[in-house]
């Protein structure tokens, strides 16, 4: 029993705590998640504020090179001294309105780097690109762009070219000096800044990098130094016209997966917490009921204890008082009268008392499941007989009668201990609440294995609706019954015990009373054999 | 009484005479020559024209012109160790010889770029020189990126009247960012636009030699290979010599050759050849040194009688002293004999060698080309002609720099193999990088 008990308990403790604990970590892995995520935010604002600054740069140049390209002569020395002036600029070219190239003049005389230029250009100025770059695609009376970026792709990668269409249709286009361009980015990002404590739950050092159309590092910075092939927590691509290039966010995975674990961890602490109590509960509850169940233990076996040193003084008591009876039969039977209803009443009480006795074993032993049937040889008759001339001078001072009719003469295998029992409990019953009908019937009859005795009596008689509890243990109908004692266990033990029997005991309807019929299996010793 | 005022005629008549030229503001001094001023008649052939500038001495003693530099050290882990404890000492002990007039700033690159002092005038020496201290090795080599900063702070302050320089000091290869020799020959072109010069400074023997000196003549700047880091605060200590006595800047050499005469090329320096005219830029002249532009061209044959004009030079420069702008011009013509006695005779010692210096300059690179493709005999064989030739224009033309560099050249085809090479070919570089410039140190 205790084992069912120990199991529920740790059910009670259990199960609340693992459908917590399912529930608890979805809740924190939703809010890591969100953490997470929230972080990514932040870092894509940081890489947002970057393609700003650049986008910046850009409008700012594009000013500039419209102020420059603002050309009042097309003249090839000024031409070439805004290239020896500007840092920027790698080359000025003009085209006419054909698109045929103007400056430099291909046919005319060109410097070494002029020359360099126009090699690298010349599918651009053949296709007639910016010519055609300039018109916006998809209409037809579009009116062409006025001046935009056109990129392309020589020696080390992305070259840019600014173009402006002026009022005459001409072309002028400024390429701008590639390494020059990556110097302008790298001045205006940012440096590696001295590294700050971690503001607002953030990792605590990142590297942002800006990288070209080739996956190649152009410029980086930042204090973490991701690892060769870490993925960035986040990227984007740069605005026009360097949108081939991109930007990236790397921070430390592993703090990054850390991050938000503090959900986590108190959820953790929820729950043992929660497991602790339970815990305690579970062991208080478990306590409690451990020393009731100890104390009801005592009890029984106190119980069981008293009985049985009772046992023994009371087998005196009836030994003697037997011896008694042998005496008085020397005496003359007048003389002796008195001294013998003074025996008569010893006897009666004593075997009251062993009766009562024989039910708390009896009961006891059934508890603990160690009840047991010891068979002899008998005739079921010979036994109801025994047994109401022992109840006799008791239910004669009731005034009950009783009747037997037998009719169960076999020798059969019987545990007469156990008839006795049954027979002594339920005339005992009748005797305590049933005398006022004066009067009991016994009838046995046999068939091959089964012996059935029934009981009736004129008593007041058992309600149909009590007919099952009257059998169950310490149930007593009502203490209004006179002669209110008794332990409750009697029909209990006597159904135990017909049962043991191979039979039953039932109460059945009657008229006049109670009536109570016993079935026992008592097959015969040639059939059975020894048992 | 007439005796007297004789006298006192005479110191006022040379007092007169002298004084302008106390009193009249120095100049830089152009100087064309031609390495024979008189050639052969009736015959076609090239000879050399020199435009040399010398820088003059700043009219009151003590006086320099302030200095806007942006130190830019290479603290990646290659330099861990004896390098960046010297390259740090260095960079103190070279702070400490400027003053409040100057700006300073510093920038660290390993991986990425830190401003470590971010231009500033230099109030307070000691908090900088305390920043450099605090220096540690470890990463790998923005150089790109480390030059932009630097370059960056510099344009905070950068006036016309200050000499603008990055000063670099790296020992090793750049891997991250731009990082080819064109890529950084291209920023120094740019950044010599803006009056910004970058000195390089390549210590050890791994770092890439034709990025740093691509840099470093694009943008006319200082070009130097320290074998050992014991001698950096020595090099330092030139590069500020040459910082601190820079009497002109922005200098614009415009030569107008004749119509008849082509010019060929200009050896050892950038220069824009358009047609008959030619266009160099040098960023700056040190006081009482000379630089010059080596042109070469072809003359046509010319009778004997006629003289030729060969080419009218325009320079023209920002002053550091008046702090003005000053042109001066000069032309150059040569005539033509039968004799070459008289040819012989009349040749210019000087800017002859000078010529003979910058075609051994350029072999010397071509040697350089060969040992790079692995053909070793063939740069050595080139490199003993030079030797040859060197040594022959040293005796001709009695210049000893022709005999050292004649020496310097048979010592390098010696070195051609194996582990001297990385130390030969930074060693070469360095010189032919100084020869082409003038280069102070």
């Amino acid at each position: 029993m205790a084992i069912r008990q120990i199991i529920l308990l740790v059910l009670i403790v259990c199960l609340p705590l693992a459908t917590l604990a399912w529930l608890g970590w979805r809740l924190a892995r939703d809010e890591q998640g969100m953490v997470q995520q929230r972080l990514r935010e932040i870092a894509r604002e940081r890489l947002e504020d970057v393609e700003e600054k650049v986008a910046a740069y850009f409008r700012r140049r594009e000013n500039e090179l419209l102020r420059l390209t603002e050309l009042e002569s097309h003249d090839p020395d000024d031409l070439r001294r805004i290239v020896r002036q500007r840092p920027d600029v790698g080359h000025v070219f003009v085209l006419d309105r054909e698109g045929r190239l103007v400056h430099p003049d291909p046919a005319g005389m060109l410097s070494d780097s002029e020359r360099e230029f126009l090699l690298h250009a010349k599918q651009m100025f053949d296709d007639k690109e910016l010519a055609r770059a300039a018109v916006v695609s998809g209409d037809d009376d579009a009116v062409p762009a006025r001046y935009g970026w056109h990129v392309r792709y020589w020696g080390p990668g992305l070259n840019l070219i600014f173009y402006r269409r002026l009022e005459s249709r001409e072309v002028v286009g400024v390429h701008l000096q590639r390494a020059r361009l990556i110097h302008d980015l790298i001045a205006e990002l940012p440096a590696t800044a001295p590294p700050v404590p971690s503001q607002d739950g953030f990792v605590s050092e990142a590297r942002i990098c800006l990288v070209n159309s080739r996956g190649k590092t152009e410029y980086q910075w930042g204090s973490f130094e991701p690892e060769e092939q870490a993925k960035p927590l986040v990227e984007m691509p740069l605005c026009e016209p360097l949108d081939s290039w991109r930007l990236k966010y790397f921070v430390d995975d592993q703090e990054f997966a850390a991050v938000g674990r503090s959900a986590y961890w108190n959820l953790l602490s929820a729950l043992a917490a929660l497991g602790l109590g339970l815990v305690v509960v579970a062991v208080y509850f478990y306590r409690e009921y451990a020393r009731e169940v100890r104390e009801a233990t005592q009890r029984v076996n106190f119980v069981n204890q008293v009985s049985h040193e009772l046992k023994t003084p009371l087998t005196n008591i009836r030994m003697y008082a037997e011896l008694l009876e042998s005496d008085l039969e020397l005496i003359e039977p007048d003389d002796a009268a008195r001294s013998r209803g003074h025996l008569d009443v010893i006897v009666a009480e004593s075997q009251r008392l062993s009766r009562l006795i024989g039910n708390v074993l009896t009961f006891a032993r059934q508890r603990r499941g160690q009840l047991s049937l010891h068979k002899t040889t008998r005739r079921v008759d010979d036994v109801i007989t025994a047994v109401i001339e022992r109840f006799r001078p008791a239910l004669r001072q009731k005034g009950i009668e009783v009747a037997f009719d037998a009719a169960a003469d076999a020798v059969v295998r019987l545990d007469v201990d156990a008839l006795e029992q049954i027979l002594g409990n339920l005339i005992s019953n009748v005797e305590k609440y049933a005398a006022a009908g004066g009067h009991l019937e016994i009838t046995s009859r046999q068939n091959d294995a089964q012996t059935t005795i029934v009981l009736t009596d004129r008593g007041p008689g058992i309600p149909t609706n009590f007919r099952e509890r009257v059998f169950q243990p310490f149930y007593r109908i009502s203490d209004r019954i006179e002669g209110a004692m008794g332990t409750g266990i009697g029909l209990p033990i006597a159904r135990q015990l017909a049962r043991l029997h191979g039979g039953d005991l039932v109460l059945t309807s009657s008229d006049t009373g109670a009536r109570f019929q016993i079935q026992l299996n008592t097959a015969t010793p040639e059939s059975e054999g020894d048992r | 009484m007439c005796r007297s005022a004789k006298f006192w005629c005479a110191v006022l008549v040379v007092a007169v005479t002298a004084a302008p030229s106390w009193l009249r503001a120095a100049q830089v001094k152009l100087d064309v020559s031609m390495a024979q001023p008189t050639l052969l008649a009736e015959k076609k052939q090239t000879t050399f024209v020199k435009v040399g500038l010398t820088g003059f001495k700043m009219s009151s003693k003590g006086k320099r012109t302030p200095v806007n530099v942006a130190l830019v050290l290479d603290k990646s882990g290659s330099m861990s160790g004896t390098k960046i404890a010297k390259a740090k000492e260095a960079a103190v002990w070279a702070v400490r010889r400027l003053n409040r007039e100057d700006i300073v700033s510093v920038v660290v690159y390993d991986s990425t770029v830190r401003v470590l002092v971010p231009a500033t005038r230099l109030n307070d020496k000691d908090a900088v020189c305390r920043k450099i201290s605090d220096i540690t090795a470890g990463g790998s080599t923005a150089l790109f990126a480390g030059v932009s900063k630097g370059a960056a702070e510099l344009r905070k302050f950068i006036d016309r009247n200050r000499v603008n320089r990055v000063i670099l000091l790296s020992d090793g290869l750049a891997n991250v960012g731009p990082q080819t020799p064109s890529a950084l020959g291209e920023l120094g072109a740019s950044l010599i636009k803006e009056g910004i010069s970058v000195s390089t400074m390549g210590l050890g023997l791994d770092y890439n030699e034709d990025l740093m000196a691509q840099l470093a003549r694009r943008s006319d700047g200082n070009h130097i290979f320290i074998e050992k880091a014991e001698d950096l605060a020595k090099i330092f200590n030139f590069e500020f010599d040459d910082v601190l006595s820079v009497v002109a800047q922005e200098v614009s050499i415009t030569i107008n050759v004749a119509r008849d005469v082509r010019p060929v090329r200009v050896l050892g320096m950038d220069a824009e050849i358009t047609g008959q005219r030619v266009i160099v830029k040098l960023n700056q002249l040190c006081s009482e040194q000379e630089k010059y532009v080596m042109l070469e061209v072809e003359v046509p044959a010319t009778r004997e009688s006629q003289t030729r004009e060969i080419a009218k030079v325009d320079v023209s420069y920002a002053n550091m002293d008046t702090k003005t702008t000053d042109r001066i011009s000069s032309s150059i013509s040569v005539n033509f004999t039968k004799s070459e006695e008289v040819v012989r005779a009349r040749t210019d010692l000087k800017v002859m060698a000078e010529s003979v210096l910058q075609v051994a300059n350029l072999q010397n690179k071509l040697a350089t080309a060969l040992r790079d493709k692995g053909d070793i005999e063939g740069a050595r064989r080139l490199l003993e002609r030079n030797y040859v030739y060197l040594k022959d224009g040293a005796a001709k033309y009695r210049s000893e720099m022709l005999r050292v560099r004649a020496l310097d050249n048979q010592n390098q085809a010696d070195r051609l193999d194996g582990r001297d090479w990385a130390a030969t070919r930074k060693e070469m570089r360095r010189y032919q990088h100084l020869d082409a410039r003038q280069q102070s140190y």
